[in-house]
């Protein structure tokens, strides 16, 4: 029997010579290693361009399930490609596909916890989860956060995107926040001059939005949006003879639109009842403020079928006492405080309205709130 | 600790070449959007050609790799041919490419044996040396083909020596992170799975990782058991059929591929599809199925090749299956189904390999996660206990077994301490002749003053007999064959036994004399050990009392 201590058997090769060959062999091994992984390399690479191809193909097509399947293959093949997974994120998140995607956001975001567009994509998510305050947080990141090409550009359009939620979410003050950053980036970019002004105005900045129409027009005469944009910021702003001279140019650029003669027709209406311009006669001011009470009436009357408590306590008095005006003969001497009197029933029969029944909803409300916004201001 | 070095560097490169070769050449034989008949005819020529070179030309390069390295390990002193390495990459890249559902990590840990014995070998070291170096060679190994380097070493203490404190742990070690580096050199670094970010979302989900392990436990038992049953099989056909038996597996694999492609191979790319939670439960618990079915047939009929990579996406299935059915009943309590795949990958592991610290070390690992150890814990070792319960022999062993090997288990290698019986035993001792008559035995335990004796022909035994059985016997029997007769197991140690495991032989079969047989077949005797030459040693009186035998 053989004991564990003696040579095993086997030519025993001379040192040198061993060495040599072991030094031989490593490095054909290595040759051999090297050339199979670029093939292999090349091959993964092909392949995961031709699946990341497919999949964004199928996006286009609507193929939603067919594009998770192909982003899904880019990013198995070559998962250190940010942008294959970050596609198949977005498809999961386009087919409510949540679960997952929120598995792989996490992996994307804990790799590159500062890359634009996974900020972007995670934003989409909080979104479709139901988390908008999440959603904000990464909204900002993803404005600071780095974007490999056009990151100007980006950023731009990711403020914009945020800046279109939050006025969906009717958050004016950060709107507005988030616009005036974006109009300093923007220039003289009339793409973006022109989804800034809307958001503008529905931050409450008519004034800026007002800039923003002109700015268009200058580079535009021709642009009747921008005159319609024009028109209702002034009539955010009281000014109604502009707004009205604006809607005018507008009708005259396009004017088969109904809508621009509707404006025109607020604005006109607008025009005749404004009791704030200077050299307006104390009758000719009592007679709109009159007319504006009249209006403030009928509506709080138009909301009262459904809300039968308006005919009792304050809200009756208030009704009372304005039909006592309406029906009662004009005094001897009209003063302007007689107009302000009837200014001051109209905004308290407004403020009751509006408690009782919410915004007005009919197109022909809609003169009565403009013009009762001004009187507010 | 420099040739450890040396080993790992070349294992490292001779792994990650097996790894490359075997895919380029899978996507020459299924390239995207190929035709369905390749499917079923790529697996039956692949099997066709590796059964062919493994029965003509590396017969020793059959089957898994852990059992054989194992063999060499414990039987041959630390021996694995040149030929044995280069025909078990040459034969696994063609089959393993071909389709079938076996995976590398054993064949690569063959390979990393066989480099480290032909080294060795060539340096000239002794055989204790050799022997020493293929645990490098193994870790080197695993840490290049799975990706793991700490389960790596693991696994070359806990299953390959069955000795987690070692005294080559270093060199294990080494060898192991050189091998991994070389592999992060060449491939980057890339990991074997991309796996979620796991989470624990309810205590309750500890509950369902609990049932996930019952699950794993019983599907792994099933796993080795079928495997155990098909070997026996296939090894029941005439020995002319050697090469072409491994056909049989890729017939199946044919069949099975047809109609699910995902069933072809081992299906790492599935599995990274599971983990990643989106699958239908249906394909995933039908793939879990067939790949059951198929890696078994695969294995069990020759075709070279492990079960390392395949239990592990049997294991994914299962996750993916229990962590679906739980997330569609509770889905404000759980987890995504990916994360049940990533645990049933180490619950399958646990029950069908039966190395559970290295299957808890090997998710860990791959995850990189440290929340994930307790559910990981509790599956594996609830799949670890199932299997160990219903199925004794661990899978490595009982190939070994079938092959006429007995492999030191886990357990007894503990008692591979103290003095051994090649220190005690006597050689050139004759058993009592088969066929001779009962008178000759009594003159033999006369001669011998023992009261037992083993029986056979020439060095090939037969069994053991006691006086007690010739004076007992009614009616009185005429030959020492008629002792024997219908015993078909009798006590027996290895030279590498301590005394103490012969002392417990000789209490629980009631003997004094026990035959010493090879590891390599218990039919073979190299001497026996007495209970005075034990007593002896130990100094408490008596020589052994032997006699040479004419």
């Amino acid at each position: 029997m053989s004991t564990p201590g003696t040579p095993a058997k086997a030519p025993v090769t001379p040192r040198l010579a061993l060495i040599a060959i072991i030094a031989l062999v490593i490095a054909g091994l290595t040759a051999v290693d090297r050339f199979l992984a670029k093939a292999q390399e090349s091959e993964v690479q092909h392949l995961a361009q031709r699946s990341h191809a497919d999949g964004v193909s199928f996006r286009r097509t609507g193929k939603i399930n067919d594009a998770i399947e192909a982003f899904r293959k880019a990013h198995a093949l070559e998962p250190k490609q940010t942008e294959y997974e970050l596609d198949l994120i977005d498809s999961l998140i386009a087919a409510r596909k949540l679960d997952q995607a929120e598995l792989l956001m996490r992996d994307a975001l804990d790799r590159e916890p500062n890359d634009g567009r996974a900020n972007l994509l995670a934003a989409h998510l909080m979104i479709a989860n139901g988390k908008p305050d999440d959603a904000e947080s990464y909204y900002h990141r993803a404005i600071y956060g780095e974007w490999p090409s056009h990151a100007v550009a980006r950023r731009v359009s990711v403020r914009m995107e945020l800046s279109d939620f939050l006025a969906a979410r009717g958050k004016h003050e950060e709107l507005l926040a988030e616009l005036l950053p974006l109009q300093e980036e923007a220039g003289k970019d009339p793409a973006t001059r022109q989804r800034l002004a809307p958001l503008f105005l529905a931050a409450g900045s008519p004034s800026r939005a007002a800039d923003e129409y002109r700015a268009l027009i200058k580079q535009n005469r021709n642009d009747a949006a921008a005159y319609v944009g024009l028109g209702e910021a002034e009539l955010q702003l009281g000014e109604y003879g502009v707004a009205h001279e604006a809607f005018l140019a507008a009708a005259a650029r396009k004017s088969v639109d109904p809508s621009i003669q509707q404006k025109l027709e607020v604005s006109s209406t607008l025009m005749g009842l404004d009791p704030t311009p200077r050299k307006l006669t104390s009758i000719e001011k009592y007679r709109r403020s009159l007319q504006i009470m009249d209006l403030a009436r009928s509506s709080l009357e138009s909301c009262g079928p459904s809300h039968p408590e308006l005919n009792s306590g304050e809200t009756g008095q208030l009704l009372t006492s304005a039909n006592q005006m309406l029906t009662s003969k004009p005094p001897a001497v009209i003063t302007n405080e007689l107009a302000e009197d009837a200014l001051s029933l109209a905004e308290q029969m407004w403020q009751a309205r509006l408690k009782t029944c919410g915004a007005p909803v009919s197109p022909s409300e809609e003169s009565l709130r403009l013009i009762m916004e001004k009187l507010a201001q | 600790m420099l040739l450890s070095l040396v080993i790992g560097v070349i294992v490292g490169l001779t792994v990650v070449a097996f790894i490359l070769l075997t895919g380029r050449l899978a996507a020459r034989m299924y390239p995207p959007g190929g035709a369905a008949w390749r499917r079923i005819l790529v697996p039956v020529m692949g099997t066709l050609v590796s059964g062919f070179l493994l029965a003509r030309y590396f017969p020793n390069a059959r089957g898994s790799g852990i059992p054989q390295a194992k063999f060499a390990l414990f039987i041959q002193e630390g021996y694995i041919s040149l030929r044995t390495v280069v025909g078990k990459f040459l034969c696994c890249s063609i089959s393993l490419a071909s389709g079938i559902a076996l995976g590398r990590e054993g064949p690569s840990v063959q390979i990393g044996a066989g480099i480290a014995s032909v080294l060795g070998r060539r340096f000239g070291l002794t055989k204790a040396s050799v022997k020493a170096l293929l645990p490098v060679g193994c870790s080197a190994a695993l840490a290049a083909a799975f990706n793991t380097p700490i389960a790596a070493v693991l696994f070359s203490l806990e299953e390959i020596l069955g000795d987690l404190h070692a005294p080559v742990l270093g060199s294990v070690v080494l060898s192991s992170a050189t091998s991994w580096m070389v592999l992060h050199l060449i491939l980057g670094d890339q990991p074997l799975f991309h796996t979620p970010a796991w989470q624990l979302v309810n205590p309750v989900e500890f509950a369902i990782y609990a049932v996930l392990g019952v699950v794993g436990g019983l599907a792994s038992v099933c796993f080795v058991k079928l495997l155990l049953r098909l070997r026996v099989l296939f090894r029941s056909f005439p020995p002319s059929t050697v090469w072409l038996q491994p056909v049989a597996g890729g017939v199946l694999m044919g069949v099975f591929g047809l109609f699910v492609p995902e069933v072809l191979g081992v299906g790492y790319e599935y599995v990274d599809h599971v983990l990643g939670g989106d699958f239908p439960v249906k394909t995933v618990a039908l793939l879990a199925v067939m790949k059951l079915i198929a890696t078994p047939a695969c294995y069990s009929s020759g075709n070279a090749g492990g079960i390392f990579g395949p239990s592990l996406f049997i294991g994914a299935m299962i996750g993916g299956t229990v962590g679906s059915i739980a997330h569609a009943s509770l889905p404000h309590l759980t987890a995504n189904p990916g994360a049940y795949a990533l645990v049933g990958m180490g619950a399958a592991f646990a029950g069908i390999v039966r190395t559970p610290l290295t299957s808890v070390i090997m998710i860990f690992e791959m995850t990189r996660d440290y929340s994930i150890i307790v559910p990981l814990m509790i599956s594996n070792l609830i799949s670890f206990f199932i299997s160990q319960q219903l199925q004794r022999e661990p899978i490595y062993e009982a190939l070994a077994l079938q092959e006429g090997v007995y492999l030191p288990t886990g357990e007894s290698r503990d008692e591979l301490t103290g003095i051994r019986v090649r220190e005690v035993m006597q050689t050139s001792v004759a058993p009592v002749p088969i066929d001779a008559k009962v008178d000759i035995a009594k003159q033999r335990f006369e001669q011998e003053k023992c009261t037992s004796w083993p029986v056979g022909n020439d060095s090939f035994l037969q069994g053991v007999i006691r006086s007690h059985q010739i004076e007992t016997s009614n009616p009185p029997p005429a030959t020492v064959r008629d002792l024997i007769a219908g015993k078909r197991s009798y006590p027996y140690v290895h030279a590498d036994h301590p005394l103490s495991y012969a002392l417990e032989q000789m209490r629980h079969n009631g003997v004094d004399v026990v035959p010493v047989v090879s590891r390599a077949n218990i039919h073979e005797m190299k001497g026996v050990v007495t209970l005075k030459g034990i007593l002896s040693t130990y100094g408490l009186g008596g020589d052994s009392g032997l006699t040479a035998s004419p």
